[in-house]
């Protein structure tokens, strides 16, 4: 196991996009969200602690259509009704018409999370219906794996105790599930508390 | 709500009835109505179970931490007894709470590395910022310098990054800046609107 973070263990999924800096990496047993522009955060997701993932299409593509829409269509109507300012109005069609053009080929706009068993991430670098697509087709077949694995191994329940590393969606183990009437670890650096067996009390008789 | 997926939109559980695994499957949510399209796995059915920690007998090893509970594992770091509730797991190797915490504060394992700070794109990111505010390259410029020698090498930089391009980036940026301060330096003592 490597010892220290490497590109070369994973394979970039999907980078940055418009409104987020995160990067979606795929590793050999989980999925790692780079987040942060100038402290980057690493949240894994193990592939056999997937629950379910969920897409849902957004507006914004219609949003962004409709407006550059009625953009072109107020510019092709200037330009063919004035002849003084054809010129202007046909350079504002052409501007107009590039972003209009690239929101069309990229496709509908979703939001995307996954979910593990103890949370639901949204990931914001899978803005549009294609690179969804992608994830489920790239990721399933790596998660059914895992599962099915993980299935076989271990018929009893997932995890023995909340601290094993690997089974929470990120690096952070869960916090510490008390028993109740039991106190917590102390804090390192304080003595510990130190089990004195009680003396035993001579009962024979003399 | 744990073993749930929620609804993108409101945040509320969606309805998962008819739902295969590993099945694409739309569902509307039944507070927004918004369509929301699902894939449901296996692992959505698995749940935390508390571990069972015994209690100490007299006279048996009882856990460093809970001194009520049987020491059950060894702490492959400190070598200390724990009981089942302080025991963590990394790469097969049993550790207590303390020595995980230790290990991830160091930073030393992949498992564990849960950040680094962009020492290359605050470098770049100041030497951008002060090409519009030109005063304060006085400044700033002497630190992006520092900041790129002192962590060209040793680092810490994102691993899934090329960091030198950007350092160099930067420390030209900061040159320059330098190079034009001493300039206009020059150009307003030699005017005499400074005088030294």
């Amino acid at each position: 196991m490597a010892t220290s973070l490497s590109a070369k263990t994973y394979k970039k999924l999907f980078g940055r996009s418009s409104f987020s800096v995160q990067k979606l990496y795929r590793g050999v047993d989980h999925l790692l969200l780079v987040d942060g522009q100038y402290r980057e955060e690493y949240r894994r997701f193990y592939y056999k602690d997937i629950a379910g993932i969920v897409v849902r299409n957004t507006a914004t593509w219609k949003v962004c259509n409709w407006i550059f829409g009625v953009l072109l269509f107020l510019f092709l109507v200037g330009s063919l009704s004035s002849s003084d300012a054809k010129p202007a109005f046909i350079i504002w069609f052409v501007i107009v018409l590039l972003p209009f053009l690239y929101n069309l080929l990229r496709g509908q706009t979703v939001q995307c999370a996954i979910k593990t068993v103890v949370r639901q991430e949204v990931i914001h670098c899978i803005s549009r219906k294609s690179k969804a697509q992608k994830l489920i087709n790239q990721v399933l077949p790596l998660i059914q794996e895992a599962q099915q694995a993980s299935a076989l191994q271990e018929p009893a329940p997932l995890a023995t105790s909340p601290f094993d590393v690997g089974n929470s969606p990120t690096s952070t183990p869960p916090p510490f599930l008390g028993t109740s009437g039991l106190k917590p670890p102390p804090i390192p650096g304080q003595s510990p508390v130190v089990r004195i067996p009680p003396v035993p009390t001579d009962t024979t008789p003399s | 709500m744990a073993n749930s997926l929620l609804c993108l939109k409101c945040k509320e559980p969606l309805s998962l009835e008819g739902a295969h695994p590993y099945k694409e499957y739309t569902t509307r949510c039944r507070v927004c109505r918004s369509a929301n399209t699902v894939i449901v796995l296996p692992a959505m059915e698995h749940r935390f179970v508390r571990s069972q920690a015994s209690v100490a007998a007299e006279l048996e090893a009882s856990c460093f931490y809970h001194a009520d509970r049987k020491a059950e594992s060894t702490c492959h770091a400190c070598g200390r007894f724990i009981c089942n509730h302080c025991t963590a797991t990394l790469d097969d190797e049993t550790l207590c709470l303390p020595c995980l915490m230790a290990i991830r504060a160091k930073g030393s394992h992949a498992k564990l590395a849960n950040g680094t700070v962009r020492w290359d794109s605050i470098a770049l990111g100041t030497a951008v910022v002060s090409i519009f505010i030109a005063y304060f390259a006085i400044l700033t410029a002497p630190a992006v310098i520092y900041l790129v020698l002192r962590y060209w090498r040793k680092g810490p930089f994102s691993p899934f990054e090329n960091h030198k391009w950007r350092m160099a980036l930067a420390l030209t940026l900061a040159v320059l800046q330098l190079v034009g301060w001493s300039m206009a330096l020059n150009v307003f003592i030699s005017s005499g609107i400074f005088k030294i």
